[in-house]
């Protein structure tokens, strides 16, 4: 959903960073070259790039074809890389509607090439080898104290990458080692302001859905949780950290 | 001294209580004394050693003599069992029929029973061996009981004789230390000097030796059998009973006895199973440190420890020594329970008409084969009395259930028996006992029991007494008749189709011709028995078995020819075409061809989902309309979606029941593709691998075993666990790949590629992951890639299968718009390779729970017809996501699709048209390809997969992957 910028113009102009930092829709485009894909998108007239192909163990999930892409990031300073302009840090949310005007890849050309990939664009190398097999979690150590851990999310989705799957192993394992008398989820919607002012905001049941399924997650990894609720208020957007707020966090206390 | 003055005394007390034979008895070790029974006419003598106790030195050793004793021995009480686990009870044999108490090595002795007042009256002399597998049984086994048959009149022996390995090892070192060079039958010729101490000592019991039968069920029966071909055993009994010892010439699924060499290469694998380098090492261990992984029997896949063909107590197979005459020729009684027709195990409902036809013809076969050298008669009978008790009616006649009559000990079962099971017990142990006595089991007030002879007839015993014709018709008998006599067809005929219910030996390997060559099957476990395996028998009323559906010869699965030769030959009465899933719909007119296109044409077998699914927590995330439906079975008012029991009917092909090691090997408790946690199986409440079923609706093969059975087999009601075990146990170590190519010769040859054939299926570990260059998914192919000595067809051929292998591995092309593969985090597009999903080293499936939608069954890029054409055969289905769900990444949120998939388990519209990967082995035997067999040929596959991903492959290319997935 989004809305018209003048309502939220006090806001814009309470935060002068905000040049650097871009938020927008747009449709990702592939750009091949003789090593791996880059991802790129464009806004405004300027193109930016996203990332690399990797696999699920890089920090970088590159987005879809057939899908608009959110972008939320700060230019970097330095070349442009595939012919984007690099941003850092950078959130790209695949947005779950399909849009079938997304759909551009561009051929390599001579001049163009990607950043050196951990993996080529076939089966992984005895140097970066990948695995699926469960990353047996970091043994917790002493103190144990109340922590909280953050789960992050694409916009509007609750799906538990490969990424959060590991941290959810490490939450449990925290939960068990510490002996946690309570086990808190609490799930969060959210909302991101767009450089073009207009807000973005996530779908309404999406902390619910968020919540339980880690709660649901927790539970099978022997880690029930004592408590789950959810936070269906968006917190305020500023343009800049909104990617933080798409997130469960759960609060475990010895 | 004086204690035995007293023992002395108190028996002879005891025996002026009761008519019975003076004691102590004199017998070659020394005296012995009993104790009368509760019958105080008989006297139980229990425990007299008939042999040095085979412990020490002389474990695995013949029996030795007998140290005497000095003074009485007191036969009071039973002595250890031999060496065995010891069970309660498994039903249906409960605490009666089961051994008890202690066990030892030291365990070779006996117990007599007499009635007898003094040795001059000279009684019949029977002598029982027990039953138990040759890995457990006991003489004080409480129906063993010998009081039963002393009251009718005979002298009643029964003995231990050394079980599982301590009974049967054979082994190089205790062959060379033998003076008869041979090793093995030590539980046998333990039962040997048994009846050498019966001959020497009966007589001082009242016993008559020159009168012995030697009887015995089971285990025991097969004991007599080697009795009666053993020249050891000459002279020492004088009739034969054999209750289900196996008097059949059936050989269907039954091992024979392993020779001498192999049964010493058993022992030595044994040995090394327990780490003992010689002879001294194992003869030093414990009893328990030998059986510790054995139960006091087989201790390991494929070791069996029975009797053996040991050249001295054995000199050659039964069969043979009975054809060349040279037998011990004694009267013989013998027969078979119906509980017990299909095969040795707890039965459930009473055998079909063909496989009771079948074993009577056989058991029958046998006397009149054995009638060609023996100059003695042979008595056979058909027991058909359910015993009493918990499952009567499930159990029947089962195995052993004759025993407590026979031997005339009701008494000692708590069953809930009745007049007329005492009259049944009464008329059973007159027969033997009269059997005993004169070598004929007719006598006054008994039903005349007539030799087997030509009229094709036996005795029927039990619940109907009286003649029966051995089949159910003469064209039966004939039939059966020349199945069972013809020399057998081979291994690989006998298994081309195994009709359940048959039998047929399925040997530990095998191969069977394909479209490109040959398929290997192994059976890591050894020859499988299918006569009475659940895996092999009707389930229920339909008369299919898992066997049906999954056939050996078709990788375990079937391939559209392997169905149209089964039409053919059967004109659609074969149990594949059973209404409930071999045909379009159950209602459709069964014995028309077009009735049954979809299994006909793809293979296909139909699937009822029940709609809506009751797995997901809530109600489904979209709607489900009828486009198209050809077979007429998800509209019409019986099955449809809109019936009183709602359904949607998909057609899908049976997936591989082999190799199943990689299938169900578990990955991280995370599904990626869920994006949360995997299914857990109920039974353990560990994370399933989601892998096995197209989608992946049953958390486990056990689950899968009793579902098919109900649903495919319509089985009577859930199959019982102990079968649902043996079904699991079967699939689970039985391998297919493809091992002979026409063109590449034999693919699993020495320094080869090592992936290839099916040994390579069973040695290999599952679980790892194949997509990368150092260790990929089916290995290197490096051997085939080197230059040849000189240019020839097959190094032309094999070079391609290895060009084949590196086309799946590294020939990048865009991966793009597959659900679960680019959505979960990889991007779309991927720039990669096929072994990008198909991952699973060995298998070619997904590792982790591999539901994708391909686009087989999803248009646009469906492998169907489009959907205006009148060739269509599948139904299609328009999907309606609900505005709030997640949609279809790349279809949204109107699907039009011939299979919904794992949609139809998990409700989800993310999940439309997302089916489970299958293996790539064995395909040369199983075509057509994907879960709607939409692929009638590796290059249709080929074809559709370079259309699906733009692969832009050259013909070369194409050809070079047909080739290497042919050799799969």
């Amino acid at each position: 959903m989004r809305f018209p910028i003048q309502p939220l113009l006090p806001l814009i102009i309470a935060l002068p960073a905000l040049a650097q930092q871009k938020a927008f829709v747009a449709c990702p485009v592939v750009r091949d070259t003789k090593t791996v894909p880059c991802f790129l998108a464009d806004y405004q007239g300027e193109t930016y790039f996203l990332g690399i192909q990797q696999d699920i163990t890089a920090a970088f999930y590159p987005p879809q074809l057939l899908h608009e892409v959110l972008v939320e990031g700060v230019v970097a300073a330095g070349p442009r890389v595939c012919g984007g302009i690099p941003l850092n840090p950078l959130h790209v949310s695949v947005l779950p509607e399909l849009n079938r005007a997304c759909n551009t890849i561009l051929p390599a050309e001579p001049g163009i090439d990607a950043p050196p990939a951990k993996r080529p664009a076939g089966p992984s190398t005895r140097l970066a080898p990948v695995s699926t097999a469960a990353v047996p979690p970091q043994k917790p150590e002493p103190p144990f104290i109340e922590r909280e851990f953050v789960i992050q999310y694409d916009f509007d989705s609750d799906f538990l990458f490969a990424r959060n799957t590991r941290q959810l192993t490490d939450i449990a394992e925290y939960a068990r080692v510490s002996k946690a008398q309570t086990v808190e989820v609490i799930g969060y919607r959210a909302s991101t302001l767009l450089s073009n002012g207009s807000l973005l905001t996530e779908k309404a049941n999406v902390s619910r859905l968020r919540a339980e399924r880690v709660a649901e997650v927790l539970k099978g990894l022997g880690a029930p949780a004592s408590a789950v609720r959810w936070i269906s208020e968006p917190a305020a957007a500023n343009g800049a950290t909104d990617y933080q707020n798409r997130r469960v966090a759960v609060r475990v206390s010895p | 001294m004086r204690t035995i003055e007293f023992i002395v005394l108190a028996s002879l007390a005891m025996g002026s209580l009761a008519a019975s034979i003076n004691h102590p008895v004199k017998t070659v070790g020394g005296l012995v004394s009993g104790l009368p029974g509760k019958d105080p006419s008989i006297m139980a003598f229990k425990g007299i050693p008939f042999a040095a106790p085979p412990v020490g030195d002389l474990r695995w050793r013949a029996p030795g003599q007998v140290a005497p004793w000095q003074g009485v021995r007191r036969g009071d009480k039973f002595s250890a069992s031999c060496i065995q686990h010891i069970v309660a009870e498994r039903k249906p044999w409960t605490h009666e029929f089961m051994a008890h108490g202690e066990i030892s090595e030291d365990c070779l002795y006996l117990n007599v029973w007499s009635g007898a007042n003094s040795p001059a009256e000279k009684r019949p002399v029977f002598v029982y061996l027990y039953g138990g597998g040759f890995s457990e049984g006991s003489a004080s086994v409480p129906v063993y009981d010998g009081e039963g048959l002393a009251q009718k009149g005979l002298v009643v022996v029964t003995i231990n004789y050394r079980v599982g390995v301590l009974g049967f090892l054979a082994h190089p070192e205790l062959t060379n230390e033998s003076a008869h060079r041979s090793s093995g039958n030590y539980g046998l010729l333990d039962q040997i000097a048994a009846l050498q101490w019966v001959h020497d000592n009966i007589a001082g019991f009242g016993g008559d030796a020159n009168r012995v039968t030697v009887a015995g069920e089971s285990a025991g029966g097969m004991s007599v059998h080697d009795l009666t071909a053993s020249p050891l055993a000459k002279g020492l009994f004088q009739r034969a009973i054999i209750e289900s010892g196996g008097s059949n010439i059936d050989r269907a699924g039954i091992p024979g006895p392993h020779t001498l060499a192999e049964a010493e290469a058993d022992g030595q694998k044994f040995a090394q199973s327990k780490g003992a380098k010689s002879l001294d090492q194992l003869r030093a261990m414990s009893w328990q440190e030998l059986t510790e992984s054995a139960a006091g029997g087989p201790t390991g896949p494929g070791l069996r420890f029975a009797p053996i063909i040991d050249g001295y107590s054995l000199p050659a197979p039964v069969r043979e020594i009975i054809a060349q005459g040279k037998q011990n020729d004694v009267v013989t009684l013998t027969g078979a329970n119906t509980g017990e027709l299909g095969g040795f195990g707890p039965s459930q409902g009473p055998p079909s008409q063909d496989v009771h036809d079948r074993a009577l013809v056989s058991m029958y076969l046998w006397a009149r084969e054995r009638s060609k050298t023996a100059h003695t008669k042979v008595y056979e009978y058909l027991w058909d009395h359910a015993l009493p008790g918990p499952d009567a009616e499930r159990f029947g006649a089962f195995h052993t259930s004759e025993v407590p009559y026979v031997l005339n000990t009701l008494y000692m079962s708590d069953r809930p028996f009745t007049d007329a099971d005492r009259k049944i017990a009464a008329m059973m142990s007159s027969y033997w006992a009269n059997f005993a006595a004169n070598g004929d089991p007719n006598g006054k007030g008994l039903a005349q029991w007539a030799p087997v002879d030509e009229k094709q007839e036996i005795m029927e015993l039990g619940d109907k007494t009286g003649p029966i014709p051995v089949a159910s018709s003469p064209a039966k008998f004939q039939f059966f008749e020349k199945l069972l006599t013809t020399p057998g067809p081979s291994p690989q005929e006998q298994a081309r189709w195994i009709e359940p219910g048959l039998g047929a030996t399925l040997p530990a390997e095998v191969q069977f011709d394909d479209a490109l060559g040959r398929l290997g099957v192994v059976n890591a476990s050894g020859p499988v028995n299918t006569q009475g395996h659940p895996f092999f028998e009707p389930l229920g009323v339909n008369g299919r078995a898992c066997v049906t559906c999954h056939q050996p010869a078709y990788a375990m699965t079937i391939s559209v020819s392997a169905i149209r030769e089964r039409w053919s030959a059967t004109h659609g009465k074969d149990p594949l075409f059973a209404a409930v899933d071999g045909s379009n719909c159950p209602d459709l007119p069964q014995d028309k061809e077009s009735s049954h296109s979809l299994l006909l044409n793809r293979g296909l077998i139909r699937l009822a989902i029940p709609w809506p699914p009751s797995s997901p927590k809530g109600r489904p995330e979209f709607s489900i309309e009828i486009v198209s439906d050809p077979t007429g079975c998800n509209t019409g008012a019986t099955y449809g979606l809109h019936s009183a029991n709602p359904a949607v009917s998909v057609f899908r092909r049976p997936r591989m029941a082999a190799n199943l090691k990689y299938v169900t090997n578990p990955n991280p408790q995370f599904a990626l593709k869920l994006g949360g946690m995997a299914d857990l199986d109920p039974e353990t409440g560990r994370p399933v691998s989601m892998n096995f079923m197209a989608d992946a609706r049953e958390p486990s093969l056990r689950s899968q075993a009793r579902n098919a059975g109900l649903q495919h087999g319509e089985s009577h009601g859930p199959l019982a666990d102990a079968l649902v075990q043996r079904i699991v146990d079967f699939e689970s170590q039985i391998y297919v790949a493809q091992i002979f190519d026409r063109s590449a010769g034999n693919l699993a040859e020495a320094g080869g590629p090592p992936a290839l054939g099916p040994r390579a299926m069973a040695e290999h570990k599952p679980g790892v992951l194949g997509d990368n260059d150092y260790d990929p998914v089916f290995q290197l192919f490096d051997a085939w890639k080197q230059p040849p000595p000189a240019p020839s067809p097959q190094a032309e051929f094999r070079a391609s299968v290895a060009r084949g292998n590196d086309v799946f591995m590294f020939r990048q092309f865009w991966l793009r718009d597959a659900t679960h593969i680019n959505s979960i985090g990889l991007g779309n597009p991927l720039k990669r390779t096929c072994a990008t999903c198909h991952n699973a080293q060995m298998t070619g499936q997904d590792l982790s729970a591999g539901w994708v939608d391909l686009g087989t069954t999803n248009y646009p890029t469906w492998t169907e017809p489009p959907l205006y054409s009148e060739s269509r055969e599948l139904p299609v289905f328009k999907i309606t996501c609900d505005k709030d769900a997640p949609p279809h990444p790349y279809l949204g949120r109107v699907i039009y699709t011939s299979d919904p998939g794992r949609a139809l388990i998990s409700g989800r519209c993310v999940d439309v048209g997302s089916i489970v990967l299958q293996q790539f082995r064995g395909l040369a035997a199983r075509a057509p390809y994907f879960s709607n067999g939409s692929m009638k040929s590796l290059r249709e596959l080929v074809d559709f997969y370079d259309r699906r991903f733009d692969m832009k492959m050259t013909e070369l290319e194409k050809q070079d992957l047909m080739n290497f997935l042919g050799v799969l």
